[in-house]
């Protein structure tokens, strides 16, 4: 076990470097970002002046070598435009972002699960067709047009819920709901098909002959066999879900990570873009980390390999 | 399963059955837009603007879905941008098919350390949410159509070398591939009798969700402004450029919008069908890749 | 399972519950979040709208006569042709407590004018030396050469402006806690600031123009513009600006908000044309005057902006001082596009490009798309490429947009033809085109006070630059603000929100 995790540790440093020089030479290919910090009637003389004063005047691997070495030790620099260290700002709205990609899962989970049950119990029911028709539109949806759907119809004509903003779970509904019916929809959907399976499997006939009801045979047996391909797909969803918050974010003016990413692309802050890929990316890699173990608990079996 | 009860098993879908439909006509329009559509989709009629679908515009030409902002035929539009999606979404999935299986056979045959490496390359990648890396990209080198299918493509790519290594290495452990070994059979013969012909069911089925993934994808890059240019009739362009008017010119939206709804939800029918009637034990690994 | 879905359909209805508060502050939805409030550090119309709360100038423009007055100073003259004298008013203080004097006046100007400090907008005040004290309530500006442009600089303006900064305090928490907890002498005084969320400010009872009637402002982020105006129709918002025009007849029929349009000042927006950077037809001035006759600019007016703006040929605002009301600019007339294209010697037209900005200006790309068409019919095939912002703007400080993109100046209360210099000189940074004539014109404008003498240079300017054909036509955009119902205010210009005079009804 621990084996495993530090070998996983040493896989994300190694990810996470690559990712850092993706990004620092996406950015630099197309000229340093030196134009956008210069007053728009700052002559070329002031713009030399900035130019130097960030640093871009220096070769590229030197920029990236003082890059690397000051991450290491925890500097991701100072942001272009805020001219401020550059980690406290990503910290500040990480939260928000989990927060906002916990509640989403969640509701997907709680929503998906039942569903995707009862689908399964009652093959080809009307609540069967009903439930997966609903993920599938689900799933044929763009985020951003779903949720400027939700934003017209709950806050401007019903205004049950603010369009952004609020307080606790005022805040969080539409924007998580938003981000999470595509996880839900998946989610749903792999739960009825992975059950299905399991229901027929050979132990599972046995149990019922021993007379177990249906319901306890669901819950007790079916359901820890089938929660493999389920904890799977959950997994796999937190880099969609973090990544659908990019756009969450944008509609709901949600003040979390993903804005700040995109500020940082557009206004080529590379210091602050570097340390939202380091923090998000980071924070998946132990997620994912998390999930490994959680996989362990449900089955013995599953090896770290 | 036999060759037969498949088909039957994916036309007897009545899903798969209108998906199939669905999909003819979107290819139909995308082959050829030209004849199909009743004006130019880029031709402006600014005294026109925003005429609403069925009216006659103020020339006196009956637009049936109604003219957008400029005073373009969203009918005519429409039909370009099925081109526009189509393309988006099967180059998408050509490339990033072809980089993951080349990838994936790779890591299943070789094994050892090439294994290795390119099964952490493929953590990677989902590890990490790749729309940070498509706005930097697509925002310093500007929208067009090649730079989104190479984002959007090589950055689905694991997927499909996670399903053929696993494939592959299931093939490998079959004797009639020693058999083949022993018989001194080359690699790449092994490869192309043995193993491919086992792992296209799969791969059929990851990239039908593949190509729903990219056609949404495209959509959401240019909700971000990061879509195809403006010259190029798309559908996510379209339903991004007429979100402002979604309560009070409808017809925007609408058509371009009901286009991706339907085409997206089709391929996602077949591609359940394809799922259920060529490899029931995939469904779990598919994943579509999209924000 | 059941219990987890009660729990979350209770925490929604609980939500709902604490959703409704109690007496709102006004709201202002911005497109953007301020990266720092430092006056001095930023080009940044998200920022200045705080600011310009925060912060207040040595004089001010009187909205209706546009003259420039007294505000922290009383009074100022010109005591010979490089030095500036200004008379502070007394007893004003900063929000701590700390004396606006002479003191904090020289700080301010000389803190902008150090190239250490990086002041995105020192090129615009470079032309002063120093400032002295003379006595606590005197200082005297002295240029190193002449600067008509002084008081304007002196008043609100965007980046190229002096704010006045409390020396003290910035002393105290330092330039990087200045940016996020700023401390100015304006109406309203800085609360609290959390990130992409909100902005609070209170209002500043001691205020030397008398406190403001709304005791708290709250500003507030919003990139999206639908949900912007989807927070003004569902009561949340009360100040909305940059509404494309579109969006009116909704906010005019919500009944819980109406739309503003303020014409003075707006964006100058122009297409400008290379003559010597890229090698193509558009070096020759008939095909840019063929170009210019080409497009109906009225039909566009009228039509993709809704009315929302007025032709004005010359890249100046109507109200700037030096503008030629009674000059002639190109008109609407295809016959003479295609003949000058004709006598030019591409009778067959040719092949451009027209670089746009994406959403930088009212309804930009649709504009261009529709110059793009009209440009068509007089054989010229013309494409439009739209850039991402950064890039837009990193490409056009290269000059890389070529042969031709779109660009707006103005908006900023400047109201002088020293615009030109910014939009035509071939040394601006964002010129891409040469004439020497014209450059040395705009020279001698810059380096005179006399305000006859200058209104001659810029009237001669404008007929060179009718010949020269470095543009094509520009047009000053009005600006939209969606306002809510409870909400007394007038907008002025769009880049320059002053929310002193607001009231609730």
């Amino acid at each position: 076990m621990v084996g495993y995790l530090a070998r996983r540790l040493a896989w994300a440093v190694v990810l996470l470097l690559g990712i850092s020089l993706a990004v620092f030479l996406v950015v630099h290919l197309s000229g340093d970002p030196t134009a956008l910090y210069v007053g728009p009637e700052g002559t070329r003389a002031d713009y030399e002046i900035v130019r130097a004063a960030l640093g871009f005047d220096r070769p590229l691997p030197e920029q990236y070598g003082r890059f690397l070495v000051r991450a290491v030790q925890g500097d991701f620099g100072r942001s272009l435009r805020h001219q401020q260290p550059t980690l406290p700002l990503v910290l500040e709205r990480l939260p928000a972002t989990l927060k906002l990609a916990a509640v989403a899962m969640a509701l997907a989970v709680a929503l998906a699960l039942p569903l995707g049950i009862l689908s399964a119990l009652r093959r080809n029911s009307v609540l069967d067709t009903v439930a997966m028709t609903l993920a599938l539109t689900g799933q044929c949806m763009p985020t951003f047009w779903l949720g400027i759907l939700l934003i017209l119809v709950f806050a401007v004509q019903l205004r049950w819920v603010p369009v952004y903003g609020g307080e606790g779970a005022a805040a969080l509904a539409l924007p998580a709901l938003t981000l999470g019916v595509w996880a839900m929809a998946r989610t749903a959907r792999i739960t009825r098909s992975s059950m299905l399976e399991v229901l027929h499997a050979d132990f599972l006939r046995t149990a019922r002959a021993k007379g177990i009801s249906e319901w306890g045979v669901v819950l007790r047996h079916a359901l820890r066999n089938g929660a493999i391909p389920i904890v799977t797909a959950i997994g796999l969803e937190l880099g969609n879900l973090l990544g659908g918050a990019v756009i969450t974010e944008a509609v709901f003016a949600y003040p979390g990570i993903g804005r700040l990413a995109v500020e940082a692309v557009v206004n080529k802050d590379v210091p602050l873009l570097q340390a939202v890929v380091f923090t998000v990316a980071a924070s998946l890699i132990l997620l994912n980390a998390a999930i490994d173990v959680v996989y362990m608990a449900l089955d013995p079996r599953v090896r770290l390999a | 399963m036999p060759r037969g009860r498949r088909t039957r098993a994916l036309l007897g879908s009545p899903g798969a059955g209108l998906g199939l439909m669905a999909v003819a006509l979107v290819a139909v329009c995308a082959l050829s837009p030209g004849i199909l559509a009743p004006a130019d989709p880029n031709e402006q009629r600014l005294l026109a603007r925003f005429t609403p679908p069925t009216t006659r515009t103020a020339e006196g030409d009956l637009a049936l879905l109604g003219t957008d902002q400029l005073g373009r035929d969203i009918l005519s539009r429409v039909i370009h941008g099925a081109r526009t999606s189509v393309l988006i979404g099967v180059s998408v999935v050509l490339l990033a098919g072809s980089v993951g299986t080349s990838l994936g056979l790779t890591a299943g045959i070789r094994g050892g350390m090439a294994d290795h490496l390119i099964m952490r390359l493929a953590d990677m990648q989902f590890a990490f949410p790749f729309i940070l890396l498509a706005i930097t990209v697509i925002g310093v080198f500007g929208p067009s159509i090649r730079n989104i299918i190479l984002v959007v493509g090589l950055s689905t790519w694991a997927t499909y070398a996670r399903v053929v290594r696993a494939e592959t290495l299931a093939v490998r452990e079959r004797a009639y591939v020693d058999a083949a070994r022993s018989l001194g059979m080359s690699v790449p013969r092994i490869v192309v009798r043995h193993i491919l012909p086992n792992v296209s069911a799969s791969l059929i089925v990851v990239a039908t969700f593949g190509v729903a993934g990219a056609i949404l994808t495209e959509a959401g890059l240019s909700f971000l402004g990061l879509g195809v240019p403006l010259s190029i009739p798309s559908w996510g362009g379209m339903l991004a450029e007429g979100r402002q008017f979604v309560d009070t010119r409808y017809w925007l939206a609408l058509s371009p919008g009901v286009a991706l709804f339907v085409t997206v939800m089709a391929i996602n029918l077949i591609g359940d069908a394809l799922r259920d009637a060529l490899d029931p034990y995939l469904q779990t690994r598919a994943t579509v890749d999209r924000f | 399972m059941r219990w987890i879905v009660l729990a979350a359909l209770a925490l929604v209805v609980v939500g709902v519950g604490a959703a409704q508060a109690q007496p709102k502050p006004v709201v202002v939805v911005q497109s953007g979040e301020a990266a720092t409030l430092d006056w001095h550090m930023h080009c940044d119309k998200n920022a200045h709208e705080p600011d310009r709360q925060i912060f207040d100038t040595l004089l001010r423009r009187d909205l209706k006569t546009l003259k420039l007055e007294g505000n922290l100073a009383e009074s100022w003259r010109l005591l010979n042709e490089t030095t500036w004298q200004f008379k502070l008013r007394r007893g004003i203080k900063f929000h701590n407590g700390e004396p606006l004097d002479a003191a904090a006046v020289k700080f301010s100007i000389e803190r902008m004018l150090n190239p250490k400090q990086g002041a995105p907008g020192r090129t615009s005040i470079a032309t002063i030396e120093r400032a002295d004290i003379v006595d606590a309530m005197t200082v005297n500006v002295v240029t190193s050469k002449p600067f008509p442009l002084l008081p304007v600089r002196m008043s609100p303006g965007h980046c190229g402006t002096v704010g006045i900064v409390p020396p003290k305090y910035i002393e105290q928490v330092g330039d990087a806690g200045f940016a996020v907890k700023p401390v100015g002498s304006g109406p309203y005084r800085f609360v609290e600031w959390v990130k992409d969320e909100r902005l609070v400010l209170e209002a500043n009872r001691d205020y030397h123009r008398g406190a403001p009637a709304i005791e708290r402002l709250v500003f507030r982020p919003v990139p999206e513009l639908t949900t912007r105006v989807a927070a003004l129709l569902s009561g949340q918002a009360d100040l909305v600006s940059d509404i494309p025009p579109d969006q009116v007849a909704k906010i005019k029929a919500s009944g819980v908000a109406r739309a503003e349009v303020s014409t003075l000042g707006g964006f100058v927006i122009m297409v400008k044309m290379t003559n010597h950077l890229m090698p193509g037809p558009w070096q020759d001035a008939r095909v840019r005057r063929a170009i210019n006759y080409a497009i109906d600019m009225d039909t566009i007016i009228k039509t993709v902006l809704e009315g929302h703006g007025q032709v004005l040929g010359v890249p100046l605002e109507r109200e700037a001082f030096g503008f030629n009301p009674a000059m002639k600019w190109w008109g609407y007339d295809p016959e003479r596009a295609r003949a000058l294209l004709r006598e030019a010697g591409y009778a067959n037209g040719f092949e451009m490009t027209l670089h746009a900005p994406n959403r930088r200006y009212m309804n930009d790309i649709e504009v261009m798309q529709a110059m793009a068409a009209m440009l068509g019919k007089v054989g010229i095939k013309a494409t439009v490429q739209v850039w991402e912002q950064s890039v837009y703007t990193t490409k056009w400080r290269k000059r890389e947009l070529l042969p031709a993109y779109m660009v707006a100046w103005g908006g900023a209360g400047i109201f002088d033809g020293d615009l030109l210099v910014n939009s035509l000189h071939s040394k601006s940074a964002l010129a891409i085109h040469k004439n020497e004539a014209l450059d040395k014109v705009l020279e001698d404008a810059q380096g005179t006070n006399d305000p006859e003498k200058r209104r001659a240079l810029y009237g001669k300017a404008q007929e060179m630059i009718f010949e020269d054909a470095p543009i094509v036509k520009a047009y000053q955009q009005a600006h939209i603000f969606g306002i809510s119902n409870r909400l007394d205010w007038k907008p002025w210009i769009d880049n320059m929100l002053f929310l002193y005079d607001a009231r609730l009804k």
